[in-house]
């Protein structure tokens, strides 16, 4: 039977590894030192890196800068006349009455027996809050006590006339004497409403 | 393994301090290289510069590849408005060159003008570019001639637009008709050139 006995005191006894304490807790030290150092430099490189890089791009902007202003400049320029060729387009367009092919349809619309005295034809506002109408209204004296009505039935029969005023409506007849008769004719249609 | 018990107590406080000052030191080293924030609020202000400008050039670099093709776009812009403003009044005398355009058509449709006028607005500067430009006209005239004048006022000019027409009889004379017509044309084509 094998007896250990332990003679030594508890301050007499040594670390048993084949390197001594002192040497494990310095090299510790030594190794956290040594990665402190390898990691401070890596980040001073990493920031001298960052304002060299910063410089660079300071320089790059300095020199790129005017000329992207340039350029912004002309886009934006390109958008403005786009706008205004918008609005010319809808101006020359959508806006733009065919005032002569009114009165031609008008005219090829209106029978014999008609005399107009009074014609408007046009973009129609009261005032600038008021909305716009297009508007044909037209007054005169007619044989036939139904021919205003074969007037009106012609000219809503007529493309050029509803696309302008919509619908041709009789406002008013009166006989003036015999066979001849007062009328008024009106047609209105809101601008930028559909047709 | 180490036996904690069998070390004595210099070993003990050695052993001790070399792990606190691993810890403080790795917890410095943490703090200083910035480990501790976000990743995109490290490495301070110069970074967010450095970000902000890389930013910024990437924008400008590429806008400057488009450089070539919006130059030509601005000129294909400028080119279709520079040909649209012949049909629009010079802004310098405006009442003459609308004079000179109506006086043509007038004689071509054998129409003879009473009156040429612009139309002012109350509360309106002369040559306020907002609203467009309008001329009133006063002619005394055939039904047919009208229709030709007005034919050849809308043809010869796209930008121009007749707002509206007035006809009225004149008594004792069938052939002819008091006509007033108002037209306008828009107020100006402004044309942007861009830098150069």
């Amino acid at each position: 039977m094998n007896l250990q006995v332990d003679l030594l005191k508890k301050a007499e006894r040594r670390y048993q590894g084949i390197v001594s304490m002192k040497v494990i807790a310095l090299g510790s030290i030594s190794v956290l030192a040594g990665i402190s150092i390898l990691v401070f430099s890596l980040a001073g490189i990493s920031k001298m890196t960052l304002r060299s890089n910063l410089e660079r791009a300071r320089h790059e902007w300095e020199r790129l800068s005017p000329q992207a202003a340039v350029v912004r400049n002309n886009q934006a320029a390109i958008a403005a006349n786009g706008k205004t060729l918008a609005e010319l387009e809808e101006w020359s367009h959508a806006g733009r009455l065919s005032m002569f092919g009114i009165l031609r349809a008008v005219q090829h619309e209106i029978p014999a027996q008609m005399a107009v005295e009074n014609l408007y034809a046009g973009l129609e506002q009261a005032s600038d809050k008021d909305p716009s109408y297009y508007t044909l209204r037209f007054s005169g004296r007619a044989r036939g006590e139904l021919t205003a009505v074969e007037a009106k039935r012609q000219l809503n029969a007529n493309a050029e006339v509803r696309g302008f005023c919509s619908e041709v409506k009789l406002v008013s007849s009166q006989r003036e004497s015999g066979e001849n008769w007062i009328f008024a004719l009106e047609g209105r249609r809101q601008a930028g409403g559909s047709k | 393994m180490m036996n904690w018990s069998a070390f004595t107590k210099r070993q003990q406080q050695m052993v001790l301090v070399t792990a606190v000052l691993s810890v403080v030191q790795v917890a410095l080293m943490f703090h200083f290289l910035g480990w501790t924030k976000p990743a995109e609020s490290r490495g301070g202000a110069a970074k967010k510069e450095l970000i902000d400008l890389e930013r910024k050039l990437n924008d400008a670099r590429a806008i400057l590849r488009q450089d070539e093709v919006i130059h030509r776009e601005l000129d294909q812009s400028a080119e279709k408005l520079e040909a649209l403003t012949i049909y629009t009044p010079a802004l310098s005398d405006r009442y003459a060159w609308a004079y000179e355009y109506v006086s043509r058509c007038a004689t071509l449709a054998r129409v003879d003008l009473d009156n040429l006028e612009e139309v002012t607005y109350a509360g309106d500067d002369k040559k306020n570019t907002a609203r467009p430009y309008e001329i009133n006209v006063s002619t005394r005239c055939g039904y047919n001639s009208l229709v030709e004048f007005l034919w050849r006022l809308e043809k010869g000019n796209p930008l121009l637009r007749i707002k509206d027409v007035t006809i009225t009889a004149v008594p004792g004379q069938p052939q002819s008709q008091q006509v007033r017509i108002v037209m306008q044309w828009p107020a100006s084509v402004k044309i942007e050139k861009g830098a150069q």
